[in-house]
């Protein structure tokens, strides 16, 4: 919950981009990134009580789901990638001489988006095929791509443009209504479960269908169910390892905690949901004085600087966990990364390094893809 | 409605084609058709259609920026619309100054006094907040012909491309009409069965084309059940319809049972039509499951809907351009 700080504080956009971000950014190019950070807390406050509210029922309706499902993720992903790509609207074309060129200017930005994905997919073909990592880092092979195509990129913008935060306003309290709130939620829930549920499908993807699913003229909303999403996406997955009798690893965390420990009592289940729920309940406390001192220390800071030394830490980081070839990686996916910014498409697009390659794996075709491609 | 609510309804529709299901849960992917043909109209529409017709540009000049040189652009193509007897489109163009600056005005059609009013309003940026609140000004045209407009709120240009209209003349005036390449060709059954043969003959399956005509169909009777419905037999038919005036096509409620209910009907679906194939019983008991997922809250949503809407009363042709302009905004995220 409280990872909202900084995915808003220190994420500002261009202002030339404000129209492709998200609700959340663009309000802190409006002084309102108090007022978001708050409104999504208040989003994962509610995702823990639909978790907490769930949880009895969660292990039924998780075993039913698997069973009824498992012969048909293949193609739930493929449809995910094509309601992703398809959703797309051009953002201009309405000048030009002729009808072919206000045409070709619209799908200019659609073609971007489209090639952002499938380069993107093709780097994530390669690196599964042909890992460039070394043995004793292997099970870092993607980070390299994930941190090139989405956050280089985001740092390389902001210092290049000279983005530049204004001071935030610290308001006495937050504008919502209570049927604002329960859509937000409602559609939160489902995308974070959705993701939470699914293998391969992320917590952006499962944010960006619930975006889809609330009333988007109303960006309240939007922000919390992103809140809502974001939480049931981590903690849900870690939830579903601990359900009796199923395990389910889903997500990072429960991956790693896998591979030691095996959970298996309704005793253990119910710890762990009472540990969410506190854990929740104290988040949402710390996050609000967390978001006025964040404010107030973010205002004595020059964002350039900020960026540069976030943009250091990350290639430090990379060189010591995946050495010289994982910045090999990492340079052209940072190029792919970047094509969103340039051309005002969706940097969700990049995505494609991981939906591509397991949607082609899922259809069976993947091996031939890559044995096409010279990759197997 | 909303493009997840189309598209998961033609995934719902597919899952009611026989077959699909058992060779979905067999590794056949023909299911994501129905998804894609559920969002086809829009897709037609938005980044086809909109591009190839035929309209006046009114391009307003950043240099010389009057809007009684709008407002009478705007009131020479009403009158022009009139006097030919012939239905004219208009494009009004934003204003861009800037890499991050545009001038925002605002249009509205004053059909008491048959006047086009034309308000230019501050310089805003992406996110559109005001960066300059000067040089405000407000311009009236008037009209010689009868304008018949029923939309009651202004249209505003700004860093999305400006509002499109038809001037369509009719025996009591001059009707105005957004978006007049929206649900037209692109929202019609006839489409449709075309496409599904099509698709049936490219797939060398008759499954395929049941999935494509049902997934498109699905999209066209949903957008039905709105103030503003669509040309369902072009070219037989030659205009919109009205539609069932069940729901405001923009609002949350409505996109949120149709997502709702597609979800729960594919399950439904998925449940029932892969046990075979998985050497299972259904898992799902049909009126528990159907009750409980789907009747009940569909009640309690539909309960509240017409709660909130029982003060809505709206004129059905002000509902209906309320619609179209919730369509646009659709398109603009």
């Amino acid at each position: 919950m409280l990872s909202v700080i900084p995915s808003i504080y220190l994420a500002a956009p261009d202002e030339t981009s404000a129209f492709i971000v998200l609700p959340g950014q663009k309000w802190l190019l409006e002084r309102r990134g108090y007022e978001a950070a708050i409104l999504t807390g208040i989003g994962s406050l509610c995702g823990v009580i639909v978790l907490v509210l769930l949880s009895p029922f969660l292990t039924e309706v998780a075993r039913t789901l698997r069973i009824i499902l498992s012969p048909h993720f293949g193609w739930i992903l493929a449809t995910v990638t094509l309601f992703m790509l398809m959703s797309e609207w051009p953002k201009g074309g309405d000048r030009g001489p002729t009808n072919w060129a206000r045409f070709r200017a619209a799908w200019s930005q659609l073609a971007a988006g489209l090639l952002t994905f499938f380069l993107s997919g093709l780097l994530g073909l390669i690196l599964m095929y042909r890992s460039f990592a070394p043995v004793p880092v292997a099970f870092v092979n993607l980070l390299p791509a994930f941190i090139g195509l989405f956050a280089i990129p985001m740092v390389l913008t902001n210092l290049i443009m000279g983005t530049r935060v204004p001071l935030q306003h610290v308001g006495g309290s937050i504008d919502v209504s209570p049927a604002l709130l329960l859509r937000g939620t409602f559609a939160g829930s489902l995308g974070g479960l959705f993701a939470a549920f699914f293998p391969v499908v992320t917590g952006g993807i499962g944010s960006f269908l619930a975006g889809h699913a609330t009333a988007q003229r109303d960006e309240r909303t939007f922000i919390i169910s992103q809140g809502t999403s974001k939480l049931v996406y981590y903690a849900g997955g870690l939830l579903l390892f601990f359900l009796p009798g199923l395990q389910l690893a889903r997500g990072g965390l429960a991956s790693m905690v896998s591979t030691i420990y095996t959970p298996g009592t309704p005793q253990l289940y119910y710890t762990a949901v009472a540990a969410l729920a506190v854990s929740g309940a104290v988040s949402f406390l710390l996050l609000i004085p967390y978001a006025r001192f964040s404010v107030r220390f973010l205002a004595r800071l020059d964002y350039r600087t900020v960026n540069l030394g976030t943009l250091i830490v990350i290639v430090a980081l990379l060189l010591l966990t995946t050495g010289l070839s994982g910045l090999l990686i990492a340079i052209p996916a940072t190029a792919i990364g970047l094509i969103p910014s340039f051309y005002g498409t969706r940097r969700m697009n990049c995505l494609g390094v991981l939906l591509l390659p397991i949607t082609l794996n899922m259809a069976g075709v993947g091996p031939d893809i890559a044995r096409l491609l010279g990759l197997a | 409605m909303k493009g997840i609510s189309h598209f998961l309804a033609g995934v719902a529709a597919a899952t009611f084609v026989p077959g699909v299901v058992e060779s979905a849960a067999q590794g056949s992917y023909l299911i994501v058709l129905g998804g894609f043909f559920g969002l086809l109209p829009d897709t037609l529409d938005f980044k086809f259609a909109r591009y190839f017709e035929h309209h006046i540009n009114i391009d307003p000049d950043p240099a010389n920026l009057d809007p009684q040189i709008i407002a009478n652009a705007v009131a020479v193509e009403i009158d022009r619309a009139a006097e030919t007897q012939r239905a004219v489109r208009v494009q009004l163009h934003n204003i861009p100054l800037g890499p991050n600056r545009w001038r925002q005005y605002r249009i509205r059609f004053d059909a008491e006094r048959n006047e086009v009013v034309i308000t230019i309003g501050p310089i805003v940026n992406a996110a559109l907040a005001p960066l300059d609140e000067s040089g405000q000004r407000v311009a009236r045209a008037k009209t010689k012909a009868k304008i018949d407009y029923t939309y009651d709120g202004e249209m505003t240009a700004d860093i999305w491309n400006g509002p499109s209209f038809a001037f369509v003349p009719k025996a009591h005036g001059v009707e105005v009409q957004f978006l007049p390449w929206h649900r037209a060709w692109s929202h019609s059954f006839t489409l449709a069965a075309l496409l599904g043969l099509i698709t049936g003959v490219l797939f060398g399956s008759l499954q395929a084309g049941l999935v494509a005509f049902l997934g498109m169909s699905a999209h066209v009777v949903e957008d039905q059940l709105g103030y503003l419905g669509s040309n369902l037999f072009w070219p037989i038919t030659k205009g919109r319809s009205a539609g069932a005036r069940l729901l405001h096509s923009g609002d949350a409620i409505p996109n949120f049972l149709a997502v709702w209910t597609a979800l729960a009907l594919i399950l439904f679906n998925l449940d029932r039509f892969s046990a075979p194939v998985q050497n299972r019983d259904p898992l799902l008991t049909p009126w528990v499951y159907l009750g409980t997922t789907l009747i009940m809250p569909a009640l309690i949503l539909i309960g509240v809907y017409a709660w909130e809407r029982r003060k809505d009363h709206v004129r059905r042709e002000v509902a209906q351009q309320a619609d179209i302009v919730a369509e646009l905004k659709e398109t603009e995220v």
